[in-house]
Formats: structure tokens, C-alpha cells, sequence
């Protein structure tokens, strides 16, 4: 979709395709726009929707936008997610070049496996995170306590433990849109440079970190997002701790005795001005990167940097995130699925199979059959709305395509 | 001579309603497949009707709302479909404050989907009961629950909830958990850095114990467990679940549910429960929109029969029905010691304490929920 096809709708489209894009932009009314104004509706009364004797009021509000405990969760939220999508993209964006433009050993193989943390629910990675790196039980905590003395060498409970939880894992978003404009960045301009002279890292810096910078804003802008309305690591990793962000604000308040769901909306609108507000900005820089015709989505052939002795740190470097992000919160998994409870004083009592008999045994695999159906039946729905979605905002000239997008 | 006669009627009256309540339990099914289920109705449910069993068994199913006593409930609802074949049970789980929460939702928004309700807090039932949200159905069996273990024809007890101090044998030497064998001995600072404690929202046990102490200790009793920086952790079973690992020390409002399965598995834990005890009686009852209301009565007849509540209490806590013996493995060890009288304190105020409870809690303890 072109900049001038956003700002200037037409409606000469023909018939068919107007009212099939109508009918696209009531059906994303109806899916997306009801849910949001009947937050804004319960936002404004003293009670629940469906609640006897519930009124108008403000009261909701001024909870959600000026008191202190909620000021808090939203400066943490605002905090967690511009630390954690800094260092994602820094992360993310080393691996980037390292797999895209360095002769890295095994880099074809890196780059399938740096984005396995993204296959993985960070709900997961959070609670596989807890028996490796809780305080006092931690494996990795207890077995360096063992070995050195130190009481507690990463405490998963804490601001630095919920950044890391992220980092691992939106670090493989980052990698990933970064790798793709590293790979489309037209090769000949950075021949030209190598050709006039110019090393390898002083034309990374002028000349490619300019080309993909769209591409940095745009990925830090979305995991900002994603950060910012993520619930399950600040709800685990802050709670013990009293760290609070808004959606964990939000659930508590929904889900826990006394509930207040109209405080919860309230606070809902709060995190819908982050996502609208960093949505707008993003499509601004995307539309802004159109200009950049050299990253062409085309790919070809780069000269890659010849790192020397330098290519075995940068294959450490790799393997250093794979084994964070990947392979020791799967070892745990898999350690503390055969373990009567988790414990770091491993004896032989404490191992068993049990888990894994009861899990294939009648209720118990329910969750893995109710999972699949919900990937393939949410998968291939979300896939055909979206390529509809797609056809009616890219192909359809009408007023109605351009509401819809 | 009046009195003679007096007592000829009311003799003849007590044979006529012997006889009709006899008809009652004697008027069988006429369905043959219905036979195993209504002989065991006749030996443990006195007086309940074939017709409620006819009825729950054309609704065919039924839904439970239960906690994390989920080995105690499982084992119950097995044996409830292997006696009542007819009717198929789903079951939903979760900690107390969120499967009321979800509960309350559904019927503000009149999706009424539970049939049985169980909640960990009397004055909440009682509430509900006050309200209309419950269905009054007093069951066969009645008489074997004393009032505080029930609210007649609305609730009654599974479990007396013990709310216990727990702690980890590896880390916690015999010397030092004797301090935990009081109430004020969790305020020791000996514990300050090593101890946890279950949020209060998490439901009514976790909830009951500041409420006790609050009322008969003072706010300065929670500013001392405040001044310990304990951790604070959103429901029981992760807080035992820490403990067993050693990830903390000493669980300082712990619950005998979430300790219970892991001492079981070989986890090196104790726990104490400091006489006078707190023990909220954990109440099961039907909703007033129940969509099953039979079924859902059949399955509150047989959670209180000799074998459903047995089946519950072997598995699921200290026993609230008369005459019932403890039949918990825990039971049976030496250290372990059921109080010999509990803390008075009114469900009612405790219920509606919860907000005053709450803000003090957040005072001495931290802003966290």
C-alpha cells in the first residue's frame, strides 16, 4: 500500500469490491470497535455492566489517571517497555549482523534457531526462568552458591529479571525484522563504499545503520507495544516484589476478591492510548521507509564482513543467547517435568515419570487437544481475514478500504 | 383421656408420614439402568425421591466450580459418575478469589454455566445465601452437620480449611521452628529475609488469617510481619510450591491444600497449627441458576453421603461432618497436632471487613493488588 493511496481514497472503485469492503469495515467494527467502546462505557460507571442501581460517574477515571499506585504501573510500564525494546533491538540487531553479514561459522544455522524463543509462549519461558533463577532455589542460584559462596547471583524476582525474560525473547523479534533489511539492503551501495575505500564498520555506521534505521524505529515502537500490554511476566516476576504494571494492575483487578472491573476498564483506556498512540507512530515511520527504495525486500548477494579470529566471539556471542534463550529454560522444563516437585537438591527420590503418566491419562491431555484446535482454527480464521483484510486495503479504492486500514 | 387420644394421633400421624416417606424412597425408577444408582441413593441418601434422580439423569450433565483441593474433588466427582452413570460432571478450577470473581460475572451478566459453587469463605456464602444467589436444598443428610459447618439448606461444609505456618526442614533447624508454634512467633525477626506469605485476595483461607490476627492482635502484629519484607505470593499452591523447593523458608498463612500433596511426594516440609486455630469451614453449595438444578442437587447429596464426603476428606482436609475420624495419612504422624479450639471470629464481619482488612494489609505489607 502506497502513501498516496492512504491519504487520497477514491470512490471510483467498482461496486463489488466497495461493498465487499463495507462489509469488512462492519465486520472489524463489530469485532474490534464494540469491545473497546464497552470498556469505555464500563470505564465511566460505579459498577459492572449488568449490576442494579449502577451510575455515571468520573470517579474511575481519576483513579486510573491520578492516583499514585496507578501513576506507578504506568511509569513501570512505560519504563520496562523502552528498556526492554532498547535492549532487544541492540541484542537482536548484533545477532542480525552477525548472522546477515559476517562469516560467522554456522551462521545459516543460527538463523533458523534464533527465533525459536519467539515459537515459545513467554508464560513459559517466565516459569522455566523461576526454577533457574528464583532467589534461594533457583538451579543456577543454588549450584553457585554451592561452588562460590554467593548467596544470590540473579534474583528472577525483579525489574532486572523481568527485562531479561523479555529481552530473550523479543531479542528474536528484533533479530528477525532487522536480518530481513539487513538482507534486502541493495548490496551494490555498500560495494561502492568498500570500492571508495571505506572499511567494513565504518560503512555499517554511515551507511547501512541509516538504510535499516525505518526498520529499528518500527521494531522498537512494536515491542514497546507488545511489552507494554504484556501480563504474564510482570504479573509472575513483579508481584513478589510489589512491581505492578498496568496490565497486571488490570487483571488483579479483574480477577481477585475484591474485584473492581470499572477501575480495570478505566485503566484499560490508559493502555489503549500507549498501543493507539505507538500504532500511529509506527505507521508514520513505515510510511517514511517507502522512501528508502534501496531496501528493496529483493534479496542479494553481500560481501560479508571477514571478522578473523573475531568470527569465533561472535559464534560464542550467538550460542551465549541460544543457550540463555533456548537451552537452559528447555533443560529446566524438561528437568522439572520429571520431578516430584522442584528442588535444586537433586537425589534420587525426587525423580519419577508420574508427571508424564498423568498427563496422557483423561482430563489431563484435554488442554493439549483444546490447544491445537484453538492454533489451527485461529491460525487459518485470522490468515483469511487477514489476506481479505489485505486485498480490500491494498486492491479496493474506496472510502471504506481506507476506514478499514 | 385427651391425652391418650393426643398420643394415639400423633402416634398414627408419625406411621402415616413413616409410611409415605417409605413410599417416597421406595417408588423406583422405572428405568432398569437406574437401578445400581438408586440402591445406593436408599442406603445413603434416606428419603430422596427416584424423581430427583429421573430428572438429573434427563439433564445428563453438570457443572462443578471447585479450588485447588483438585486431587480431593477429582477423586469425589470419579466415583459420583461411576454411581450416577447418567450424568457427566465438567469441572472448572481455580484459586478461590478468581473462580468466585468469575462465578459473580457470569451470573451479573446472566450467563449462568456453574451449577455447584464451593468457596473457601462462610460469610460469602451466607451473603449469597442472604441474597438469593444460592439455591435452598437441604439435604439428606443434614443432621450430620453442626451449624457453624453449614447454613441450613443453602451450604454446607466439606472441610475445616486449617490455616497452618509452614516451613522447610532443610532450612529451618527443630530449634528454630519451635518459635512457629504460635501465632506471635511469626513475627520474630529471625524470620525477616526467609519468610512468605499468601496475598489475602487469594480467598478465604489465605484471606481469614489477617483478618483473625487483625482483630485480635492489632495492625501493629501486621506492621511486625511487614517489617520482615516477607515475599508476597498470589496464591497458595505457588507458595507451597516455593516452600518445597526451599525457594522460601517459612510460609507464614500456609494452607494444609497446597502443603498436603507435596508432604505426600516426599517434600521436606512441617507445618504447625497454632492452638487456638483458625480454620474456616470451606462451604459447597448449588446455585439459585443452577441450569442443572437436579443434577446439581444429586451431586450436593452425594458430596455429603458417607462415601462422597469420604472420598473428599481422605484427600482433601480436616473432616466438618460429625463423627467422621481424619482419615489423611498426615493424619497419623506424630508432629502433626489438630488445634484443640479455634479463634472465634463472625464470617459475616469477616466478609465485610475485607476492604478495611485489606487497606491495612497494604499499610504494613505493600501496594501489591
Amino acid at each position: 500500500m502506497s502513501v498516496q493511496s492512504m491519504s487520497e481514497p477514491s470512490s471510483s472503485a467498482p461496486l463489488l469490491p466497495r461493498v465487499a469492503s463495507f462489509l469488512f469495515v462492519a465486520f472489524l467494527l463489530v469485532v474490534v470497535i464494540t469491545p473497546v467502546a464497552y470498556v469505555f462505557y464500563g470505564s465511566f460507571r460505579t459498577d459492572s455492566p449488568g449490576a442494579p442501581d449502577a451510575g455515571f460517574t468520573l470517579a474511575n477515571w481519576q483513579t486510573a489517571y491520578l492516583s499514585p499506585v496507578y501513576l506507578d504501573a504506568l511509569w513501570n510500564t512505560v519504563v520496562l517497555g523502552v528498556v526492554v525494546a532498547a535492549l532487544s533491538l541492540v541484542i537482536g540487531g548484533a545477532l542480525a549482523w552477525i548472522v546477515a553479514r559476517t562469516d560467522t561459522p554456522g551462521r545459516n544455522t543460527f538463523a533458523l534457531l534464533i527465533i525459536v524463543p519467539l515459537m515459545i509462549s513467554n508464560l513459559i519461558t517466565t516459569l522455566a526462568w523461576i526454577a533457574l533463577a528464583a532467589p534461594n532455589a533457583g538451579f543456577i542460584n543454588a549450584y553457585v552458591r554451592m561452588f562460590t559462596g554467593i548467596r544470590t547471583i540473579f534474583d528472577i524476582y525483579s525489574f532486572s529479571g523481568i527485562v531479561t525474560v523479555h529481552v530473550l525473547h523479543y531479542a528474536a523479534f528484533a533479530f528477525l525484522a532487522l536480518f530481513a533489511a539487513l538482507r534486502s539492503i541493495d548490496a551494490s551501495l555498500e560495494e561502492a563504499s568498500y570500492m571508495l575505500g571505506v572499511g567494513p564498520l565504518r560503512t555499517s555506521i554511515r551507511m547501512t545503520l541509516p538504510l535499516i534505521a525505518p526498520t529499528i524505529a518500527t521494531t522498537f515502537l512494536v515491542i514497546f507495544i507488545f511489552v507494554a500490554e504484556n501480563f504474564s511476566v510482570p504479573t509472575l516476576l513483579g508481584t513478589p516484589v510489589d512491581f505492578q504494571t498496568l496490565p497486571s494492575m488490570i487483571f488483579f483487578n479483574m480477577a481477585v476478591t475484591p474485584t473492581q472491573p470499572t477501575i480495570a476498564a478505566a485503566s484499560g483506556t490508559v493502555l489503549l492510548w500507549i498501543a493507539l498512540i505507538g500504532t500511529v507512530l509506527q505507521r508514520r515511520m513505515t510510511s517514511r521507509a517507502n522512501r528508502y527504495v534501496t531496501v528493496t525486500g529483493k534479496g542479494s548477494r553481500h560481501r560479508l564482513a571477514r571478522l578473523g579470529i573475531w568470527r569465533y566471539f561472535t559464534c560464542a556471542f550467538v550460542v551465549l543467547y541460544l543457550l540463555l534463550a533456548v537451552g537452559l529454560p528447555y533443560i529446566a522444563l524438561v528437568l522439572g517435568s520429571l520431578m516430584n516437585f522442584l528442588t535444586p537438591r537433586l537425589r534420587p527420590e525426587v525423580f519419577t515419570l508420574d508427571n508424564y503418566r498423568t498427563f496422557f491419562v483423561g482430563d489431563n491431555f484435554a488442554p493439549v487437544l483444546n490447544s491445537l484446535g484453538l492454533s489451527i482454527c485461529g491460525g487459518l480464521g485470522l490468515t483469511i481475514i487477514y489476506v481479505l483484510l489485505s486485498f480490500v486495503i491494498g486492491r479496493v479504492r474506496s472510502r471504506w478500504a481506507f476506514a478499514a486500514d | 383421656m385427651p391425652k391418650f387420644l393426643s398420643r394415639i394421633t400423633m402416634g398414627l400421624a408419625g406411621l402415616l408420614l413413616l409410611a409415605t416417606d417409605a413410599g417416597a424412597q421406595s417408588a423406583a425408577p422405572s428405568d432398569p439402568k437406574l437401578a445400581g444408582s438408586w440402591a445406593f441413593m436408599q442406603q445413603q441418601m434416606p428419603g430422596v425421591p427416584a424423581s430427583l434422580l429421573e430428572a438429573a439423569c434427563k439433564e445428563a450433565s453438570l457443572m462443578v466450580y471447585y479450588g485447588t483441593w483438585v486431587d480431593a474433588e477429582e477423586a469425589q466427582i470419579k466415583r459420583f459418575q461411576e454411581r450416577f452413570p447418567c450424568v457427566s460432571v465438567e469441572k472448572f478450577t481455580a484459586d478461590t478469589g478468581q473462580r468466585r470473581e468469575r462465578w459473580l460475572a457470569e451470573t451479573r451478566a446472566g450467563r449462568h454455566i456453574a451449577d455447584i459453587i464451593q468457596d473457601t469463605d462462610p460469610g460469602f456464602l451466607n451473603d449469597q445465601a442472604s441474597k438469593n444467589g444460592l439455591t435452598e436444598y437441604k439435604i439428606s443428610n443434614d443432621g450430620q452437620f453442626d451449624a457453624a459447618a453449614k447454613k441450613d439448606g443453602y451450604w454446607y461444609a466439606l472441610r475445616v480449611a486449617l490455616v497452618g505456618i509452614a516451613w522447610n526442614t532443610d532450612l529451618v533447624s527443630d530449634e528454630e521452628a519451635k518459635k512457629l508454634s504460635t501465632w506471635q512467633g511469626i513475627t520474630d525477626p529471625v524470620w525477616a529475609g526467609r519468610a512468605a506469605i499468601v496475598d489475602p485476595s487469594a480467598g478465604g483461607v489465605a484471606y481469614t488469617p489477617w483478618y483473625v490476627w487483625l482483630k485480635n492482635y492489632g495492625p501493629e502484629f501486621l506492621q511486625k510481619i511487614g517489617a520482615l519484607k516477607p515475599r508476597i505470593i498470589a496464591a497458595i499452591t505457588p507458595a507451597s510450591a516455593a516452600l518445597a523447593s526451599g525457594d522460601i523458608e517459612v510460609l507464614l498463612n500456609a494452607s494444609e491444600t497446597g502443603l498436603l500433596p507435596l508432604l505426600d511426594k516426599g517434600a521436606p516440609i512441617r507445618w504447625s497449627l497454632p492452638d487456638p486455630g483458625i480454620g474456616p469451614m470451606t462451604g459447597q453449595a448449588i446455585a439459585a441458576a443452577a441450569p442443572h438444578p437436579n443434577a446439581a442437587k444429586l451431586f450436593q447429596e452425594y458430596s455429603f453421603t458417607e462415601e462422597g464426603y469420604g472420598i473428599w476428606q481422605k484427600l482433601g482436609g480436616a473432616p466438618a461432618r460429625k463423627g467422621v475420624k481424619d482419615q489423611r495419612p498426615v493424619a497419623q504422624q506424630s508432629w502433626y497436632k489438630v488445634p484443640t479450639s479455634f479463634i472465634p471470629y463472625d464470617p459475616a464481619d469477616a466478609s465485610k471487613s475485607m476492604n478495611s482488612v485489606l487497606e491495612e494489609y497494604r499499610k504494613s505489607i505493600g501496594n501489591a493488588r
